[in-house]
Order: C-alpha cells, then sequence, then structure tokens
C-alpha cells in the first residue's frame, strides 16, 4: 500500500510541476488575486464621505454642530443648501452620501431647555455608509447635549464633576473588540481570502481526479496506485496538500503582515490551515468521484464555492439562516476554518478554543475522502465488469457470433 | 439574411435547451443560486444577537439593565459570567458577539446622582454584528438615565418626558433614504440578484463558444449563419439575452417583491434599465467567449469573475474609496453602472434624468462590445 501511495504521488507531482496552468493556478493566482480583493478595502475605513448642510438657525451653536460634524471621521462637509429638498435631491443623484438639516430657532430653544433635532437625511441604500452616519450623528448630538448641560449647571453653580453627574448618571464605556479602528480590511480580507483559497484549492483537487478520466490516463493512475482507490487517492492529495500548504503559509508570513492584519496564533493557524486544506482537497476528490467530466466536476466546485463566502456565517451569522441552509453552509469546509481562524489569528486564541471547528474540519476531510474511495471502487468495478463483457464479446465475435450494440464503445 | 438569421438562432435556442452543460447553467443555476442567496437574507435584519452579563454589582439596578438589554430586539442574553474575563472567553469561542459588564458600586453612584457606566465590548472583527450591540446599549443607557434622571436626589421629581429632555437636548433624528428600515435584505439581494445574472449570462456564452471549439464544431456554425460575423454573433447572443432578461425581470419583480422589495420606478422604466444590463452582459460575454478553447478553463477562471465585479462595482464599498487601478478595472464591466442605479431604484422613485447617464453608458457598452466581438468571431469561426 506504502508503495502504492508513494508511486501514485510521485506521478501526480510530476503532472503537477510539469502543468503551468496548473503551477499559476496554484501559487500565482491566488497570491494576484487575493491582494487584488483586499487591496479594495487599502482605505481601511471610509473616510470623509461627502456631506451638506442647510443651517436654517445659523446660530454660533448651529455652526458649532457643524464644525463637530465636519471634525467626525466619516462626514466631509463639501457645501451648504438652502432647503431640505436640495439635500433631498442631491441624494438621489448620488453626489453625496448625507445631508444635515438644523431648523430655524434651534439654539434658542436649546437655551430654553427644550429637546431640538439635528436631523440627518443618509444613504441608506449602503448599510455601511448609513450606519456611519447614523452613529457619527449620535455622537455630535450627545456631545452638544452634554456640553450646553454641563455649561448650564456650571452657571448655576455646580462643578464640573456635580454637572457631569447630574446630566447623566449612566453612561457607557464601549470597547470594541479585536479590531478597534473599525478596520474593514481586518474584517474581510482574511474571509474573502479563505473564500478564495477553498476555490482554488477545490479545483485543483477535481483537475487532479477528472484529468485523468478526461485524458483516459485513469488506467495509469490505477496501475501506479496498485489497482487500490486509497493509495490513489492519498498519492494524489500529497503533493497538493504539501504546495498548497507553502501557499497558506505565504499568505500567513507575508499577505497577512503586508496588509496590516495580524496572525497572534501562528502555529494554531498553521494547522487551522493544515485542517482545512485536507477538507478541502477531500472534497474536491468527492466531487470529481462523482463527476463525469472535468466541466462537470468544476460545475460543481462552482456550485459550492461561488456561495460559499455568503454562506459561512463570516458576516450574516448561521443563526439567522434558515435551518437548511445552515445544514448546507456546515457541509462546506470554508465555514468552520473562517469559524477557527478569527479567533487564532486576531484573538489571540490557544488552539482548545478553536478545537471544535477544527475537529469538524478534520471530521468532514475523513468523511469526504471515505466516500471518494467509495465512489472510485465502485467506478472501477463497474469499470471491470465492462471491460470484461467487452472482452467476451470480442471472443464471441471473434468465434463468428455478431457483435452486440453498444459493445465496442465501452 | 433574414431566413438565415432564423435558422441560426433555432439552432442556438435547441442548443441551450438540449445541451446539459447550458440547461445547468441556463435554467438550474439561476433558480439555485437566487434562492439560496435571497433565503440567507430572509430574517432581513440582524435581531436577538446573543450577549453576555458579567454583572459585579447584583442590585436590582443592574438586573433591571440586564432585562431591558434582554428586551430590546436587537440583543438576547445568552448566558450570565462571574467575570468580564469569564464574558470573553465565552466571545472567543464564538457564544456570543459581546458582553455587558456592570462593575460593583453601579447602583449606588446612580443613587448619589454621580455618573455611573457599564462597559460594553463587542467583537469589532464582525462590525455588522458589533453594530447593533452598541446600538441597543446606547438606547438602554438612555433608559436608565431617564428614569434616574427624574429621580435624583436633592432635585424636584420631574416626569419623564421632562427628564428626557433634560438629558438630551439634541436628539439626533436619521431619515435614512433608499432602506428606510435599514434592512441587510434590502441592501444586499439586488446587487447579489445583478451579479448573479451578470455571470450566468457570460459562463453561458463562453460554455457555448468553448463546446463549439472543443468539439471542432465551428465550422459547421459558421455555414449555417451564412458566413456571415454579425449574424453568427447576433443569433448565439439573442437566446441567452432573452432568457437571461425573462428571468432577471421575474426575480426583480416577482421574487424580490416577497421580501418587500419593489422598484420604486414605473415598472416599463425599471424593465428597460433591466434590459440595457443584460444586453451589455451579455455583449460582454459574447466578446470574452472567443478567449477560451475548452469548457473547463470557463468555469475555472469566470468563477472567480462575479466576486471580484461586484467588490469593485461600489456596491458595498463606496467608489470613490476604491484605489485608482480598482476603479479602472470596474470601468469595462456593465455591473459596475448597474449597481450605481440599482441602490437607488429599490428605495426612492428617481426622475428618469437622474439615472440616464448610467443607461446611456450600458447601451453604449452592450453597442461597442457586440461590434469588437464580430472580428473575433469572424476568426474563430470563419478560420481568418
Amino acid at each position: 500500500m506504502l508503495k502504492g501511495i508513494i508511486n501514485s504521488a510521485r506521478r501526480e507531482l510530476f503532472r503537477l510541476l510539469s502543468s503551468r496552468k496548473l503551477m499559476f493556478l496554484l501559487f500565482a493566482w491566488p497570491l494576484m488575486f487575493c491582494s487584488f480583493l483586499a487591496s479594495i478595502y487599502s482605505a481601511k475605513v471610509i473616510k470623509k464621505m461627502p456631506v451638506v448642510i442647510c443651517d436654517k438657525d445659523n446660530s454660533q451653536l448651529s455652526r458649532l454642530a457643524a464644525r463637530y460634524l465636519g471634525a467626525t471621521r466619516s462626514l466631509d462637509i463639501i457645501g451648504h443648501v438652502d432647503n431640505a429638498d436640495e439635500i433631498r435631491q442631491l441624494l438621489l443623484r448620488g453626489k453625496i452620501e448625507a445631508g444635515i438639516y438644523i431648523p430655524r430657532g434651534w439654539a434658542a430653544d436649546m437655551k430654553r431647555n427644550r429637546q431640538v433635532p439635528l436631523i440627518a437625511y443618509a444613504n441608506g441604500g449602503n448599510m455601511v455608509i448609513g450606519n456611519m452616519i447614523t452613529s457619527d450623528v449620535k455622537t455630535v448630538a450627545g456631545t452638544i447635549s452634554a456640553g450646553v448641560r454641563i455649561k448650564f449647571l456650571e452657571k448655576t453653580g455646580s462643578s464640573t464633576g456635580q454637572a457631569k453627574g447630574t446630566f447623566m448618571p449612566v453612561g457607557t464605556e464601549n470597547f470594541r473588540l479585536f479590531n478597534p479602528g473599525g478596520n474593514y480590511m481586518r474584517f474581510l480580507a482574511p474571509g474573502l481570502w479563505g473564500a478564495i483559497l477553498m476555490q482554488v484549492l477545490l479545483s485543483l483537487a477535481v483537475i487532479a481526479l477528472a484529468s485523468e478520466k478526461e485524458n483516459g490516463t485513469m488506467p495509469q493512475a490505477w496501475a501506479a496506485a496498485g489497482n487500490f482507490a486509497m493509495p490513489l487517492l492519498i498519492g494524489k492529495m500529497i503533493p497538493y496538500c504539501l504546495l498548497s500548504f507553502i501557499l497558506m503559509e505565504i499568505f500567513e508570513f507575508v499577505l497577512y503582515p503586508l496588509f496590516g492584519i495580524p496572525v497572534k496564533n501562528p502555529g494554531g493557524m498553521a494547522l487551522a490551515n493544515m485542517a482545512f486544506i485536507f477538507a478541502v482537497m477531500s472534497g474536491g476528490m468527492y466531487i470529481s468521484s462523482i463527476a463525469p467530466t472535468e466541466t462537470d466536476s468544476l460545475k460543481g466546485v462552482l456550485a459550492v464555492g461561488a456561495p460559499a463566502f455568503i454562506l459561512s456565517g463570516y458576516i450574516w451569522p448561521l443563526s439567522a439562516m434558515p435551518a437548511g441552509i445552515s445544514a448546507f453552509a456546515s457541509i462546506i469546509p470554508l465555514t468552520h476554518y473562517l469559524k477557527a481562524l478569527r479567533p487564532l489569528s486576531e484573538y489571540g486564541a490557544a488552539v482548545s478554543q478553536a478545537s471544535s471547528p477544527l475537529l469538524t474540519l478534520f471530521v468532514l476531510g475523513v468523511a469526504y475522502f471515505v466516500f471518494a474511495a467509495l465512489n472510485l471502487r465502485v467506478a472501477r468495478q463497474i469499470f471491470i465488469l465492462k471491460e470484461r463483457k467487452r472482452q467476451s464479446a470480442v471472443m464471441d465475435c471473434a468465434e463468428g457470433k455478431a457483435l452486440p450494440s453498444g459493445g465496442a464503445g465501452v | 439574411m433574414f431566413k438565415t438569421f432564423t435558422a441560426a438562432f433555432w439552432y442556438e435556442l435547441k442548443r441551450m435547451v438540449t445541451d446539459r452543460h447550458l440547461i445547468v447553467v441556463c435554467f438550474l443555476a439561476p433558480f439555485f443560486y437566487v434562492l439560496m442567496l435571497t433565503s440567507v437574507y430572509s430574517q432581513k435584519r440582524l435581531t436577538e444577537v446573543p450577549v453576555g452579563i458579567a454583572d459585579s454589582d447584583n442590585t436590582s439596578i443592574s438586573r433591571q439593565a440586564a432585562l431591558y438589554l434582554d428586551s430590546t430586539e436587537n440583543l438576547k442574553v445568552f448566558a450570565e459570567y462571574p467575570s468580564p474575563q469569564a464574558a470573553q472567553d465565552a466571545l472567543i469561542k464564538g457564544d456570543i458577539y459581546g458582553y455587558f459588564y456592570f462593575p460593583p458600586g453601579f447602583a449606588s453612584d446612580i443613587k448619589k446622582g454621580k455618573s455611573a457606566s457599564y462597559r460594553v465590548a463587542a467583537d469589532y472583527m464582525n462590525i455588522a454584528l458589533a453594530n447593533p450591540v452598541f446600538l441597543a446599549s446606547a438606547d438602554v443607557a438612555g433608559e436608565l438615565t431617564a428614569r434616574h434622571f427624574s429621580a435624583l436626589p436633592g432635585k424636584p421629581r420631574l416626569s419623564r418626558e421632562r427628564a428626557e429632555a433634560l438629558r438630551s437636548l439634541v436628539r439626533p433624528e436619521v431619515h435614512t433614504i433608499f432602506n428606510r428600515e435599514m434592512n441587510y435584505s434590502d441592501f444586499f439581494l439586488p446587487g447579489l440578484l445583478a451579479i448573479i445574472m451578470q455571470q450566468l449570462v457570460l459562463v453561458g456564452l463562453c460554455l457555448r463558444t468553448a463546446e463549439d471549439r472543443q468539439e471542432n464544431m465551428t465550422g459547421d456554425y459558421w455555414r449555417l449563419s451564412g458566413c456571415s460575423p454579425l449574424i453568427a454573433a447576433a443569433a448565439r447572443a439573442l437566446p441567452y439575452m432573452l432568457l437571461n432578461y425573462i428571468l432577471c425581470c421575474l426575480f426583480a419583480f416577482v421574487w424580490l417583491r416577497h421580501f418587500d422589495l419593489v422598484p420604486a420606478h414605473s415598472i416599463p422604466d425599471a424593465m428597460l434599465y433591466i434590459f440595457a444590463y443584460i444586453a451589455a452582459g451579455t455583449s460582454f460575454g459574447l466578446f470574452i467567449s472567443p478567449f477560451f478553447r475548452r469548457t473547463a478553463d470557463v468555469l475555472l477562471f469566470l468563477m472567480y469573475f462575479s466576486m471580484g465585479a461586484f467588490l469593485i462595482s461600489g456596491y458595498s464599498w463606496p467608489d470613490y474609496m476604491l484605489p485608482a487601478f480598482h476603479r479602472i478595472v470596474a470601468l469595462p464591466i456593465p455591473s459596475t453602472y448597474f449597481m450605481s442605479w440599482l441602490r437607488r431604484a429599490y428605495g426612492a422613485a428617481l426622475p428618469p434624468s437622474y439615472v440616464t447617464p448610467d443607461f446611456w453608458i450600458l447601451c453604449g457598452l452592450a453597442l461597442l462590445y457586440f461590434i469588437i466581438s464580430l472580428p473575433l468571431f469572424r476568426r474563430i469561426y470563419g478560420g481568418k
């Protein structure tokens, strides 16, 4: 069996190294494409969104509010307009992301201790933008409220501490864990990279097996593996697993630092990479074992790979998905890899804290491997039966009987 | 000429409904992807995000705060932890997405009229999940403040409204245009739908051309189309364009209605816009199809296209924040222009003058790609 594995692995390594297309797909393409995707978020956060102000009050306080809004990280006051309708028109045209409206009598009402609105019209068509504007407008409203109240209480003889306590007995200390700056690169890039790597590895795995079927070289592959399914599969997977591991370590030690994404537990991440590669390669072998051609195998990769990122729970949690969808997501290796990746790379968690998704990846890998081996075995048995039938038909023909229809094509 | 075109068109149509690869790509895949991806966002908004409570104060006020948190739409208290560290461990394990820590003396500080605060920590590696935690926390802090502000020692008792007005003199009022309820489904689904349809028309056309080349059938199709690249390209594109258009309208006007997503545009305006998009996508597919020799190569290389096209279209990450290189790469892709209309079309009735630039660009792209695909068709099919 060991000899079969070694022969098969040697044969596959030669096939892989002699194919420029496969080498491009394995190394150059993922590095190029993943860098391209990550650099979309090179600005890291959305800054200086174009905003206009309609200041009907035109008081010292309303101008202060406008200055505060302009000083936030995400908003950039690009101009002033005369009425709310102009704000709406500019929003519809896509010229601005938000417009702030300060009504007449705003400061005067506030000085009389009456509640006043700070009105923002925001582009909610993009949730990222809508949320940032909402958050900044709330912060500025809170700051102005606090400032005015504290100033008022100080004037009436309270100390700053007393004034603060009287104004806001309950406050919150917000901690943005692991990504305090709200950096979208750190949020999205590792997930996108995982999704791309899964598609690349799945494609390579299906090509490894399906191309043999397509080129009619399956008998040689069987012969190299001693006619056993397990050595054939293991031998085919070894070169891809080793080279994929090198690729993923290049990601870990080059791409992650290059894009400023920390890897806090490199050993744990390497372990997750290994489990991921095993599960994906086995999954690819399984797809390819049931698909008749290379094109059919790649259609399978597309069916699983294209929605995998959305289904992975990386952004939208699995618990918020319908049961059938989350069940489908749970048989995709990416779901569990990304579940392990965040704690290991970003939180600095120990391997034991990510043991559940790692174990699931391993179990998935074993299950796919066993199914692929069984499928291959059955396919081979069918092939042998057909071959025997064909040989007996040829012998019958030689003895003068008619050739059964379709027999020549088996 | 018309007769030749009709013959070639019927041949293509027949091929589309009988070839097993094309049946999967043109008929099964649209329903598979659209139904699956839309059902991911069937909940529309993130609600009941699991959070933990670490209550070291253990007073009626801190317990009341925990109850408030649990009763908000955004949050669900998953468990109580003895310390913030235990809660953080649960967060790392993935049991919760955030936690609240009430320190000792929290309630007594409030009763004394001192400023008291509780700690909110959320996993900001998932910004989409952390935002509801912070928003709910701000609401609960406001609720507690208003409640206890009205009963501070040494102050006359105030009504809740008066206390609220004094606490928050400036009330933020954010009116979102285009997605009033800030639903994730309203944000993502139209964009996903558009990108899926573009992807499928590209894959379908490229597969079809690659099949001809792989099976050495280019000569047959060339003769059938009267050795005219115009007829060959038009008859090839038309069945895919029509099918894609019908499916796109079906999803946009029937299926998305199921998610309360209705284009605010008039239906004929929207249909015209979708038509320009599908025409540009089909011509783009026609243009790239001669570059593939094998059907497997089509799938191998185009499987990455949709993700890239979606991310650089400006749909989720605004185009003015994209690096210049990405903006240039996005320029020849039809979805870039369609997304710009789509983001707004589902939220507000746009006057036609506001969207026509994108519409004309799509029409221009459709024409341009069709024209430049003609010499490529002549080269591949006519052997010149």
